[in-house]
């Protein structure tokens, strides 16, 4: 029986070899080995598993059969299934944090098992059970990482603003642009090449304040996952990075909440039940509020003056979300976020004469995501999430003057919208295949910027607007992927990944095979090998200095072919004693269609658009990066934190740019140090500290003046010229800089305050931001300096937890 | 209009005034000049080659001839060795002190290999470059004239006014056939004889030069019909390749201006013009249009991405290039 079935699966994988690609057949040959192991009698276990507390689900908690040894986890939203031959069963549940449970039975039909998880704060050991984990030693993920929103909250935050993607750009392989900023560089790959999902819808612009904060907000965030390479065929449409940020449900037992007040901004979260145990909410808001401070200040110095001046800048982060349980197999969830800088400029004029004049700016821009999810339990085995999802990201600035003469106004919009349908099914036939196959479809809205301008003078009156069209993009994904376990030393997972795009009357489409594969070595030791293809269809026009709200995305165009990325990553792994695990990754990309603007263009137009003529604005190329990842990890205990380095390389080439030569990237940073440390000494103090070093990006410089000769040849030169080695020929200075923070804790009779006393930048120490040439008059000598924005900077902010 | 641009500077302007600033050193290495070699080699033509030094961007004067000490860039204590078709030539003379004018006995022929390797004991790196030159290329040339009158804007001592300006132009069609086996890069000047004017006394002076008119054209092939104007039109072969081609420009002169009247009074008689076809080699063309986008590069600095000019000198900076010139006169 066993052998027939074998032939079949290799008569199958033969046909399909002769109809279908490569890719495909090597995928399909796993699926219809499926049977091969079915062929004794097998019941399931399922559930949910959450926290006791809170009732808030867990996600990659495991369980796990002693007597079978084998083993599951749970998903995105708690749910876990286990399919184990009928006989004896020695279940144990645990994940980190909590305690363990243990549960034995007799496995004789199909059971739900939903389990609570009590607090474990003495806990000293890590106990997810072997095999299961989809990271980390055993499992069969590499270039992941998942880290607990508690270690990133317990992390020393620039002005006291906990901040997942500062946290993220902690760990090997990602880097930060500008000092300071929320740019994301993972594995030689630019910032638009990251997908960032906030409960698995994207967001377009994760910064506020020109990229030095994220529109992250901590308290209302549950898990962070981090997948650097060996993307899971689920995703797709980015090259580099997966972020992919899940939610709080909300408490369904009692009505908690979270406040906080910094210098720099104030937070509320509450969340609490509706309906006990079966609807809850989840809402935080986030408000800076340097513009409180700066209006009044202004008014009050120019009191009594005949011009005035106003300046305010604010953001503000709103994350709702409503869960309803219907019954054990189906729970909606509806979640909402939107997020806003605001930067208002005023200046007025008046004087007895009764003279006026004003002009007022007002600039806004900001991600506005809704999200409507429904998880059916079909089956035992069968889990199955439908989301209708929307997201988009607009800029909207006007300038409006008003005088004597008249009025004029201007204003400049652009942004994106997408309305996706998507369906994901969980699959578990048996305790070696955990399949995954969903599909999407999403209709994008791309609004390239348009400018207007209208004036109502005395004899002129005009409105002019000047813009591109709509563009709208259709897109379609599928996927199929199986996390499976051939014995206990190899455990992989295959998927394969469809994209297709259909853009001014042009389709592309792209077949992307994902695989990582872990062999055991022993119980503390394995390695891993894993190879994905990823393609991207959006581009962000963007300058290459900092983060801008005006940073545009446009879809790919008949002219414009989608970027690919190929990646190739292997590694060791080991588990040291005191739940301390070391990897040693290293990893080579390949990316193409990769885009640059050419020398001498500019981001902007001569009537200052960005996305008129971007086409000819830029050069197609390819760029490749590879390196090292070392990461020490230690994530239970009094003391976690991990020590990452990174020795990387990222080069470009394009035929047009540097003569053909090859380039090193913009962010191209040869070492990168990150060292984070937190420590508990009682539930009253704990201290946390960071320390980060990393060599000098990029810059171009050009360091050598030089005249041509008036005449040569008969031609007439005549000029003085600057001479560039290449591009990026020059190395910023070094960074680094120490950061501490201490937590003093106090339980009241109703609530728990924490004071935080953050330092940022310790030692003071000046990181580039930008250089420029400065002229000095004591020394009558030009300079080259650069500028740092970010000195030392203490903080205090006061929680109260309920 | 540009708003986004003002705004943004308004921003960069504000993170200027919150920040701290902190000099960057460079060691001497980095600081250190470089030799400039420029070459450009006609065959059957004298070559000359200028040897000048870098000058490093934070000694920057106002006399872009000079360096900070006051001394003019020519450097006069280089050996040039000339290298043709792979064997050693010569070592070339300094005919001119302060501009750094070497010249060679050899006359270079067509599709010769020239190599050069330059050294000078105050600058550290030895620098060297070699260049193939082209053929030389045949031409025919038509012309025409032509008269067009236009009213232009004019402001001239305090005063503003609207006057005719009367233009003659002079049109050149140049036939010439492109090789259609290998790259073919071309140029085209007009120049004519210039008696420099004395601007202290307002008379005329002397000296003649060769000075490079503005010449204009709005080939559809070419250039797609968009209009060109500069000192020298450089193209490459990519849309004539292998074709017998005709391509027209032209140049233009003031014959009348109210306001000007005093100036073209000077000098009334018309000057020989020199048409000028340059058949490039690839890295004389790399060169000059590199150079050309350089000066052209926009004003919004920050936001622009740097134009190199390309080299093909190793361990310095400048152009061996090639180019066979095809003249004719009027």
């Amino acid at each position: 029986m066993f052998l027939i079935r074998i032939q079949k699966t290799i008569l199958i994988s033969y046909f399909c070899q002769k109809l279908l690609p490569m890719k495909a057949t090597f995928l399909l040959f796993f699926i219809f080995l499926l049977p091969f192991y079915s062929f004794s009698q097998h019941y399931t276990i399922s559930g949910y598993i959450t926290e006791k507390k809170s009732g808030e689900t867990l996600i990659g908690a495991s369980v796990y059969d002693n007597i079978s040894k084998k083993g599951a986890i749970t998903n995105t939203y708690g749910f876990y299934t286990l399919t184990l031959p009928k006989s004896s069963v020695q279940l144990t549940y645990s994940t980190t944090g909590f305690k363990k449970k243990e549960i034995a039975f007799t496995l004789n039909k199909d059971t739900i098992i939903n389990l609570d998880f009590e607090d474990n704060l003495e806990l000293k050991e890590l106990i997810v059970s072997a095999n299961i984990a989809e990271t980390g030693v055993r499992g069969s993920q590499m270039s992941t990482i998942n880290i607990p929103i508690s270690q990133i909250k317990s992390m020393p935050a620039m002005m006291g603003e906990v901040d997942v993607i500062k946290a993220l750009q902690m760990l090997p392989g990602v880097q930060s642009g500008t000092e300071g900023s929320s740019g994301m560089y993972v594995r030689g790959g630019g910032p638009d090449e990251n997908l960032m999902l906030l409960d698995g819808v994207p967001v377009y612009n994760a910064n506020h304040l020109m990229g030095f904060f994220s529109v992250f907000n901590a308290d209302a965030i549950k898990n962070v996952t981090l997948y650097k390479g060996s993307f899971p065929a689920r995703f797709g449409s980015r090259l580099s990075s997966v972020i992919d940020i899940t939610t709080n449900d909300g408490n369904n037992k009692h009505i908690h909440g979270n406040a906080s007040i910094g210098l720099l901004s104030s937070k509320l979260s509450i969340e609490g039940p509706i309906i006990k145990e079966k609807t809850t909410f989840s809402l935080s808001g986030r408000r800076s509020y340097i513009d409180l401070l700066t209006k009044p200040l202004m008014n009050s110095y120019q009191k009594g003056e005949d011009s005035k001046t106003s300046f305010g800048y604010y953001f503000y982060d709103v994350n709702a979300k409503i869960t309803h349980k219907i019954n054990d197999k189906h729970r909606l969830f509806v979640s909402f976020y939107n997020g806003n800088d605001v930067i208002s400029t005023g200046y007025n004029y008046s004087n007895s004469d009764n003279s006026k004049t004003s002009m007022d700016m007002d600039w806004n821009w900001g991600n506005t995501i809704g999200a409507l999810r429904w998880n059916w339990r079909i089956a035992p085995k069968l889990f199955c999430n439908t989301t209708l999802n929307y997201t988009s990201y607009l800029s909207n600035i006007k300038i409006a003057m008003d005088g004597d003469a008249g009025t004029m106004g201007m204003g400049y919009k652009s942004g994106i919208e997408d309305q996706t349908a998507r369906i994901d099914l969980d699959y578990n036939p048996n305790v070696y295949n955990e399949i995954k196959v969903g599909g999407e479809y999403t209709y994008h809205t791309f609004k390239p910027d348009v400018t207007s301008f209208e004036a109502a003078l005395t004899g002129f009156d005009t409105t002019v607007v000047n813009g591109n069209n709509n563009v709208y993009p259709h897109e379609v994904n599928f996927y199929i992927e199986d996390n499976v376990t051939l014995n206990k030393y190899i455990k992989g997972n295959i998927g394969l990944h469809y994209s297709n795009f259909y853009v001014q009357e042009k389709t592309y489409q792209s077949l992307e095979p994902r695989a990582s594969v872990r062999f055991m070595l022993n119980q503390d030791l394995s390695f891993k090998i894993a190879y994905c293809e990823m393609s991207q269809y959006v581009h962000l026009l963007a300058s290459n200095s900092i983060s801008l709200p005006t940073d545009l995305w446009v879809p790919v165009t008949k002219r414009v072919e989608p970027m690919k990325a190929k990646q190739f990553s292997a590694g060791v792994f080991y588990k040291l004693p005191a739940n301390i695990e070391l990897s040693v990754e290293g990893y080579y990309k390949k990316m193409d269609n990769l885009i640059e603007y050419k020398e001498g263009e500019s981001l902007f137009s001569e009537n200052g658009s960005i996305a008129e003529g971007w086409e000819e604005k830029i050069e197609i190329g390819q760029g490749w990066s590879y390196g090292m990842e070392i990461l020490f990890e230690k994530s239970v205990g009094k003391t976690t934190g991990w020590i990452g380095y990174t020795l990387a390389w990222a080069n470009r080439q394009f035929d047009n740019i540097s003569f053909g030569n090859t380039f090193p990237a913009k962010y191209d940073r040869r070492h990168d140090l990150s060292i984070t440390l937190s420590h508990k000494f009682s539930r009253k103090l704990d201290i946390g500290a960071n320390w980060i070093f990393g060599t000098g990006t990029t810059a171009t410089l050009g360091t050598q003046l030089f005249n041509a000769p008036t005449n040569l040849g008969g031609i007439n030169y005549g000029q003085q010229y600057t001479y560039y080695e290449n591009r990026n020929n020059f190395r910023m200075p070094n960074s680094h800089r120490l950061d501490l923070s201490v937590n003093f804790h106090k339980k009241l009779k109703w609530a728990e305050r924490t004071w935080n006393i953050s330092i940022f930048n310790v030692y003071n120490h000046k990181n580039a931001f930008i250089i420029f040439t400065d002229y000095d008059s004591n020394t009558k000598q030009n300079q080259l300096k650069q500028l740092s924005i970010l000195p030392i900077l203490p903080s205090v902010s006061y929680s109260l937890k309920f | 209009m540009k708003p986004l641009f003002y705004i943004l500077s308004l921003f960069i302007s504000i993170v200027a005034l919150v920040s701290c600033e902190d000099v960057i050193e460079f060691d001497e290495d980095e600081s250190s000049s470089l030799l400039v070699t420029h070459i450009m080699a006609t065959p059957d033509s004298v070559l000359y080659a200028q040897i000048t030094k870098s000058v490093f961007f934070l000694d920057i004067t106002d006399d872009p001839l000079k360096d900070k000490n006051g001394n003019y860039l020519g450097v006069t204590n280089a050996e040039v060795k000339l290298f043709v078709n792979g064997t050693f030539k010569e070592t070339m003379a300094l005919i001119s002190a302060d501009s750094g004018i070497y010249k060679a006995g050899y006359i270079p022929q067509e599709k010769d290999e020239i190599r050069v390797v330059v050294s000078s004991p105050t600058i550290k790196e030895v620098a060297e470059g070699s260049t193939i030159l082209p053929q030389k290329i045949v031409i025919s040339v038509d012309t025409t004239v032509s008269y067009k009158e236009e009213m232009q804007f004019s402001y001239y001592n305090g005063q503003s006014s609207y006057d005719t300006i009367r233009w003659k132009l002079t049109h050149f069609t140049i036939h010439f056939t492109d090789n259609a086996t290998e790259e073919n890069f071309y140029g085209v000047a007009v120049l004519e004889d210039d008696i420099q004017i004395d601007w202290t006394t307002m008379q005329l002076g002397t000296d003649s030069v060769d000075n490079p008119l503005e010449i204009f054209t709005e080939d559809k092939i070419i250039f797609d019909g968009n209009k060109q104007d500069a000192k020298i039109l450089i193209f490459e072969d990519d849309k004539i390749n292998g074709q017998a081609y005709s391509m027209s420009v032209y140049v233009k002169e003031i014959t009348f201006s109210a306001t000007d009247s005093l100036l073209l009074n000077l000098d009334p008689t018309p000057k020989t013009k020199r048409l000028k076809f340059y058949s490039f080699n690839k890295d004389a063309f790399l060169f000059l249009s590199s150079a050309k986008k350089n000066t052209a590069s926009s004003g919004m600095s920050f936001f622009s991405e740097p134009n190199q000019v390309y080299t093909n000198i190793k361990h310095g900076i400048g152009i061996i290039g090639g180019c066979s010139v095809a003249v004719k006169e009027y």
